[in-house]
């Protein structure tokens, strides 16, 4: 049962994304980026309906696949409706060369993938239940939602030791829900859900590039992605990091999507979806929602007008309204406080100047090494960025928008450092590489859209 | 200058600098396999599974949902922090408090009970084995 249980998360995901479906190119180019996108958004759409069927009916466990497959055929068929109606599709704008180029390209990718494939499996087979954060936070929750019966809301009991109480749902209940369809708490769910994120987070990466500035584009940047060890480290250790970078990435990328391709508001309302279902994955997404927003605002507004401004908003809003209304039931019923920002001594602590340095001073070191890499990524990435120079195509309000959000978030990263009442040296060294890795595959996408394609930088002439 | 953006040069530039990123990515990936090969040769259980092992008797005799107090105290040293974590992943969905407030207690000693642990403090219902106890508090 756990293959059909991904297989109707992901088809859920798939027939909410073809609901919403922006047109791009044609489907044969759509359709592996709509199916990486699926993969979170099934996921967390199903993770949703589980926390809700906890709630309501919590001891009735078997109705919840039966109730499962009749969503998915009641969406079938919102899916099916939205493509009998479906406009002709946008012609296809980018052009690519086809010599031996690309050839070697994807063969370096199809290395870097096999690798980290093998990586992956090596990591979870050597570790089944993932990393210390994995069986001491996420699957301890799960757990409690799985085996709990009607005492699943002793996950946020205060007389233990439960960890992040606070903390969203999307990974446990994901976890809890497979666990449902298998009838066992076996480790192969989380290893899957955790492979899925993972690989599907490289996916979205490559597709979107390749739509949007060429395959080249999006095999260099896919290859530089999957050869990040602590990507693969932090992926099988089952972690909430690598998911929330699935949905950081996907919302930015749907945000190009629309500005590039597709005008209308489906690309829109999935952004809003994805930035929705970020915030049920860990808090750090709501922060992350929070700094798009200003981002959207400040850069919408004053690039396309007020009135542009709330067309654009209205379904990035919608999108992530079902996600933020159980985010909102989660927190107000069950799960209010934070562990990691405490206001008694929060002004003495952004007076102590003494912080800031010791932040910046890790930050700085953590970007070179995050990666866990043999030789460090970020310098030769720019170096790389210097040597093939900007693209020069109009309409770059969307990445605009994204390099806002990295950019705020990472600010946001940094205020909680300074601030925070936990012990700074410990919490900077056990959390900071797992932010950057949160940012990290958004920050990859952007990079790669604005720089040119090796084939842009070979045929341009002399300034 | 001229030469900086003569065809060749822009040629050379683009070349060295994708074979730079790619290659310095394909070698990350090569250590990555060689480092992960000695994985893949490990014997015996994960510590999580030999944790669940220990902890299958308990799971038997324990209610299914509820609380457990579990001694010893796991601050302090970080193995027993560890233990701890491991304990109650093993026990859930049970919590498990970490204060010896409360019967029936759970003690975790895998190196084995010290001799002055039980001190009158507590008595054994039941020695589960693998150095797990099903204690109470004495004088309750």
């Amino acid at each position: 049962m756990l293959l059909p249980s991904l297989l109707i998360a992901v088809a859920i995901g798939l027939a909410i994304a073809w609901t919403l479906r922006p047109s791009f190119h044609g489907l044969r180019r759509e359709l592996p980026l709509l199916a990486f996108l699926s993969v979170g958004l099934g996921l967390g759409a199903s993770s949703l309906w589980f926390f809700l069927w906890l709630v309501i009916f919590s001891p009735h466990r078997s109705a919840f696949i039966i109730s499962e497959i009749g969503i998915l055929a009641v969406l079938g068929v919102l899916a099916y409706a939205r493509t009998r109606r479906s406009k002709p599709l946008l012609p296809h704008t980018i052009s690519e060369t086809h010599g031996r180029w690309r050839y070697l390209l994807a063969l370096a990718s199809v290395a870097a993938l096999v690798a980290a494939a093998i990586a992956f499996a090596r990591y979870s087979a050597a570790a089944p239940h993932g990393s210390w954060d994995a069986w001491g936070a996420w699957n301890l929750r799960a757990r409690f939602l799985y085996l709990g019966g009607t005492h699943w809301t002793d996950v946020f009991s205060s007389l233990g030791t439960m960890p992040h109480r606070d903390y969203p749902l999307l990974l446990s209940a994901s976890v809890a829900r497979c666990w449902t369809y298998l009838k066992s708490d076996t480790p192969h769910g989380p290893i899957a859900i955790a492979f899925l994120f993972t690989f599907a987070t490289a996916g979205v990466l490559f597709c979107s590039l390749a739509l949007l500035r060429g395959r080249s584009q999006g095999l260099i940047a896919v290859t530089v992605l999957l050869a990040t060890p602590f990507f693969l480290v932090l992926g099988s250790s089952q972690y909430a990091d690598v998911p929330l970078a699935f949905f950081f990435l996907s919302t930015i990328v749907l945000l190009c999507l629309h500005e590039h391709l597709a005008p209308e508001k489906g690309a829109l309302a999935l952004a809003g979806a994805m930035a929705g279902l970020a915030v049920w994955t860990k808090n750090e997404g709501a922060l992350f929602l929070l700094c798009l927003l200003a981002s959207h605002f400040a850069i919408t507004a004053r690039g396309r007008g007020w009135k542009s401004y709330g067309r654009e908003l209205l379904p990035l809003m919608a999108g992530a309204l079902p996600a933020l209304v159980v985010v909102a039931l989660f927190k107000l019923h069950f799960a209010w406080h934070t562990e990691f920002v405490d206001p008694r001594g929060l002004f003495h602590r952004l007076r102590d100047f003494s912080r800031y340095r010791v932040v910046a001073s890790a930050i700085g070191s953590g970007l070179f090494h995050f990666g866990a890499w043999p030789l460090s990524i970020p310098p030769l990435l720019f170096a790389y960025a210097l040597l093939l120079g900007p693209q020069k195509q109009e309409g770059r309000l969307a990445a605009k928008i994204g390099l806002a959000t990295v950019a705020l978030t990472a600010c946001g990263y940094f205020f909680i450092y300074v601030t925070t009442q936990m012990a700074l040296q410990w919490l900077l060294l056990t959390s900071l590489p797992r932010l950057c890795i949160q940012l990290y595959p958004g920050a990859l996408f952007l990079i790669f859209l604005l720089l040119r394609t090796p084939e842009e930088a070979l045929r341009r002439t002399p300034d | 200058m001229a030469c900086f953006h003569s065809p060749l040069a822009v040629r050379l530039r683009v070349i060295s600098a994708v074979i730079l990123l790619i290659g310095t990515a394909l070698f990350s990936s090569y250590r990555l396999l060689k480092g992960t090969s000695a994985l893949s040769q490990r014997t015996g259980t994960d510590e999580v599974t030999a944790y669940e092992a220990r902890f299958a008797s308990a799971r038997q005799v324990l209610p299914q949902y509820g609380m457990v107090c579990y001694v010893p105290d796991y601050t302090s040293s970080d193995v027993a922090k560890k233990d701890f974590f491991l304990a109650r992943y093993a026990l859930a969905p049970l919590v498990v408090r970490n204060v010896p407030d409360c019967d029936p207690l759970i003690a975790d000693f895998p190196g084995g009970t010290p001799a002055s642990f039980l001190n009158g403090r507590y008595a054994v219902l039941r020695d589960l084995g693998h150095g797990v106890l099903l204690l109470k508090r004495n004088g309750r």
